[in-house]
């Protein structure tokens, strides 16, 4: 009996090891080929290390399965640190970060292109939607619950 | 919301296969429009181009007829086929449409809309977690000194009990709040600041003055708002802190607390615990504790639902209980030791709130209650050096039991006009304290209940210019009774009372704010914190009762401010001058009136004293050159002066030698005392905190006979330094580990002259709350 009770405790130990499915997170760089290849719609997830909310999305949204199905199957998802100092090739043309150094929150040049507004500072978590030719189709600038971001997901 | 893209194109068609320098401009009217993208495709290649900061763009393309997709934000993508050949390379011109209605699919944020410091009409200090981990407070008391014009002082070193002051007025002239809800009860304010663990605090708010209406009527000096975590991410967390008080005493703590919240953040809950032992620290080793032991177990829990987007529903609740004996021989039962204060508090604390606005966000409405009840057993006395039978009587005698209730319970209303904001809200309160030492029949039985109508108006007919009108009508019920052996006094007492506030501020420059306000207040007379405490002196304990006809007392808050903030690329500036005059109409004073008692006890009555003028200036400047270095000085200079000499010690005339004893200045009051906070952090793993706190000389009064006579002493200035040193490691990203190591007071700037043996006057504390002390913390946890 009990050493029953040990192979089952394993099994669960090395179940909690079988990979689950994860969102497959492209850079910039791996989407502008993906999108001469095969255009998908793009999600783009801006995040900061300082975003609570930010974290809450990848913790609770990004994990779902349901949400990360759709994801993978219908688009392309960029997950971009709006802080980031790198220069990023895109669309033959260079990006980078002019406020790093500068100002106390260095926004990168791909945020402020993506999802800058002419009136009001950029909030976190950011989530911009594209169509199939990079399009801007929606923008959020607030935490989107799972079951939400699963409808919005899966509007045409 | 159409938006209409127009593309005028000079286009001859020429075609060659090589690729070619196109230049051109992407424009608005005669603006360009800088990061627009473009992309022209035809049946072979996709060629891509930005446009840059000045709306120009470049790129190798062949000529030839593209179909070309501009995107930009603010205006609508749309595909247009065009021609580029050598008439128009070097000049192509795409010219857009703007939107005048704004963006499609751009939604509001969610996030609370926080009013910038730097805006609000009344200076906040704030006190974050960096400050308390930096000066790895145990308890809120420890942290407050961090702020200009904020000054905690440990009264009795036979209980530990601590008090703040808020530009040199005492704590019952501020008003303590928990998550702006004043849950503070008399009996709380004791020995409260000092029960609160740091670990469930998100930041502590300080507004010195009165000048908002929604801040109760005693609330002359200021209040000090301490706001609880508000949790997001599934988190946990234990830590563990170790300090060798004076280098070998212990004072050991182990805390945990854990949050989950839902997927949809719509529920969440926060749970935590906290255990605290500390062993007593004799000074001057005569036996007596200057440091008193203290056994601490609080569990809480802060939980919200909300039921729709509009709506929430917040419950708090926390267990407390502690202990904690000072005095001497402590392994003995108390009634056998020379002096004992031994306190075991039972709280239980509670609120809940619903809070919930209009679907325009122009509505605000919150109703809430809270609740407060402590039962405690006390112990104040001991055989104070004598042995006889009469001795052994009276230390017997001394054992009590207080029950204490407090209940808060409101309703805000907040109405968001286009700029102006109007705030009113009714609050009831109601204090109930039995206070019973039947051996010496002293007793406070004390029922306060206290009605609070409030209206303030945030008026801002410019940019710079802002106001805060507001007034509060109290009516407050006094029912107590007070009793000492023989004496008793008693206090049935209704009074309304009207006390406007007004607070102006105005933008000179951008960088530049004046703020200036005025606050009346008011403090019905009753038994307030010290009130309740019973210190030992000359081995006989000392009470406080409140005199005949003890009336209510008045007071007039003048300030003004000077804010510069600027930021210079990444260095952020602030400098802060603020001068404060209050002026206090029959201030409630303690006057020591000698032996009174048949046992020999001292009897401190509270009595209205001379009227009496406090005033003086804040100062706060701090430099922060990046996000790796932090500066932050700050302090104040201040005086206190009665109208007419105050009297502190009534002679009775049995003792040629002794006399009344007459002041003109406040006592344990320095006149200049202040903070410094740095921080360097080169990386994400480790950082360095220097904090300090300089208290200057001030008189304490010390009682030097039997009868309570007084000396006034100066004391000497103390200079208080800290060090901490951190270490963050990210394990993995679910497990994360902190450690800290430091030292307290690092120069050992403490008291000298504590007294000695039983029959000392255990008031007599003052300066620095800590020897020099090493400490070393761990915290491990899935914590962001």
């Amino acid at each position: 009996m009990r050493s029953l009770v040990i192979i089952v405790l394993i099994g669960f130990f090395f179940l909690s090891f079988i990979p689950k499915e994860k969102v497959n997170w492209l850079s910039f760089g791996e989407l502008e080929t993906a999108l001469t290849e095969k255009p998908k719609k793009v999600i783009v997830h801006f995040y900061a290390d300082w975003c609570v909310y930010c974290k809450k999305m990848e913790e609770a949204v990004y994990t779902k399965p349901d949400i990360i199905e759709v994801l993978n199957a219908d688009y392309y998802a960029v997950s971009f640190n709006v802080e980031s100092k790198d220069s990023i090739q895109f669309g033959g043309q260079t990006f980078v970060n002019l406020n790093a150094g500068k100002k106390r929150t260095a926004f990168h040049q791909i945020p402020e292109f993506l999802a800058g507004r002419k009136d009001r500072d950029l909030e976190l978590p950011a989530t911009v939607i594209l169509d199939k030719d990079f399009n801007i189709e929606k923008r959020f600038y607030r935490y989107i619950p799972p079951k939400e971001m699963l409808t919005i997901l899966k509007q045409p | 919301m159409r938006l209409v893209l127009v593309c005028f194109l000079f286009a001859v068609n020429l075609v060659v296969a090589q690729e070619q320098n196109v230049k051109g401009f992407v424009n608005f009217g005669e603006e360009t429009v800088p990061y627009a993208s473009l992309k022209f495709m035809n049946a072979s290649k996709v060629y891509t181009a930005y446009s840059d900061k000045e709306g120009q763009f470049a790129l190798q393309i062949p000529y030839g007829e593209y179909e070309l997709q501009v995107n930009a934000l603010g205006y609508q993508p749309k595909d247009r086929i065009i021609t580029i050949s050598s008439t128009n390379a070097s000049n192509l011109l795409i010219l857009l449409v703007e939107d005048l209605l704004g963006l499609e699919e751009v939604v509001v944020s969610a996030t609370r809309n926080r009013v910038n410091k730097k805006e609000a009409p009344i200076i906040v200090n704030t006190l974050g977690e960096k400050l308390i981990t930096a000066t790895q407070a145990l308890a809120v008391s420890e942290s407050l000194n961090f702020s200009p014009g904020v000054r905690v002082e440990n009264n009795c070193q036979n209980c530990g009990f601590t008090q703040v002051r808020l530009n040199g007025l005492d704590g019952s002239y501020s008003q303590i709040l928990v998550n702006s809800r004043a849950v503070f009860s008399a009996l709380n304010s004791v020995y409260g600041l000092e029960q609160i663990p740091t670990q469930i605090i998100d930041r502590v708010e300080i507004v010195r003055s009165g000048g908002s209406a929604l801040f109760g009527s005693n609330a002359i000096a200021g209040t000090v708002n301490i706001i609880t975590k508000d949790p997001v991410l599934n988190t946990w967390e234990v830590g563990s802190y170790l300090g060798l008080i004076d280098g070998d005493t212990p004072d050991r703590v182990l805390n945990f607390n854990a949050s989950l919240v839902s997927d949809d953040l719509r529920s969440g809950a926060t749970f935590y615990g906290f255990h605290r032992n500390r062993d007593e620290w004799d000074a001057n080793d005569d036996g007596f504790t200057e440091i008193v032991e203290l056994k601490n177990t609080t569990f809480g829990t802060k939980l919200y639902y909300k039921p729709t987007d509009r709506s929430r529903v917040t419950m708090d609740a926390t267990v407390l209980n502690e202990y904690r004996r000072g005095g001497d021989r402590l392994d003995l039962p108390p009634h056998l030791t020379d002096i004992t204060e031994e306190l075991t508090h039972n709280t239980i604390m509670g609120g809940v709130s619903y809070d919930f606005n209009n679907a325009k966000n122009t509505n605000y409405y919150s109703i809430y209650s809270s609740v407060q009840y402590t039962d405690r057993d006390s112990y104040y006395g001991g055989l104070g050096g004598g042995r006889t039978a009469q001795d052994s009587l009276t230390a017997l005698n001394a054992y009590g039991i207080t029950t204490d209730l407090a209940v808060a319970s409101g309703f805000q209303f907040t109405k968001q006009f286009k700029r102006d904001v109007l705030t009113s809200g009714v609050e009831y309160n109601i204090s109930s304290t039995d206070d019973n030492i039947i051996g010496y029949n002293r007793r406070v039985d004390q029922d306060v209940n206290a009605l609070g109508v409030y209206a303030q108006y945030e008026w801002k007919p410019s940019k710079a210019f802002s106001a805060l009108i507001g007034s509060r009508v109290d009516h407050i019920n006094v029912d107590g009774i007070y009793t000492v052996g023989d004496i008793s006094r008693d206090v049935d007492i209704s009074q309304t009372t009207l006390n406007p506030r007004l607070t102006l501020s105005y933008q000179l420059t951008e960088d530049i704010k004046f703020r200036g306000g005025y606050a009346r207040g008011f403090r019905a007379p009753q038994a307030f914190n010290e009130d309740l405490h019973i210190s030992s002196v000359g081995g006989e304990p000392q009470f406080v009762i409140l005199s005949n006809d003890l009336e209510a007392e008045f007071s007039n808050a003048f300030t003004g401010s000077f804010n510069y903030t600027k930021t210079f690329g990444r260095t952020q500036t602030n400098f802060l001058v603020e001068g404060f005059y209050t002026s206090l109409e029959d201030p409630f004073t303690l006057v020591s009136t000698g032996v009174q008692l048949p046992n020999g006890s001292i009897v401190e009555e509270v009595r209205n004293g001379e009227g009496a003028t406090v005033y003086g200036a804040n100062f706060e400047f701090g430099v922060s050159p990046s996000k790796k270095w932090l500066f932050q000085l700050g302090g104040t200079l201040q005086r206190t002066a009665y109208d007419e000499a105050q009297i502190l010690f009534e002679a009775d005339g049995s003792n040629p030698n002794e006399s009344d004893i007459l002041i003109s200045e406040f006592t344990r009051n320095p006149n200049v005392y202040g903070y410094l906070n740095t921080n360097w952090t080169p990386n994400d793993t480790y950082s360095v905190s220097i904090t300090g706190t300089y208290t200057g000389q001030m008189i304490v009064p010390r009682v030097i006979s039997d009868s309570g006579f007084l000396s006034l002493n100066e004391s000497d200035a103390f200079f208080d330094l800290n060090l901490n040193a951190q270490a963050h490691f990210d394990v993995s990203k679910d497990f994360k580990l902190t450690l800290n190591a430091g030292v307290k007071n690092m120069f050992n700037s403490f008291q000298d002259d504590f007294e000695v043996g039983p029959t000392r006057d255990s008031d007599y504390v003052y300066g620095p709350a800590l020897p020099r002390t090493f400490f070393l913390g761990i915290k491990i946890g899935k914590m962001h």
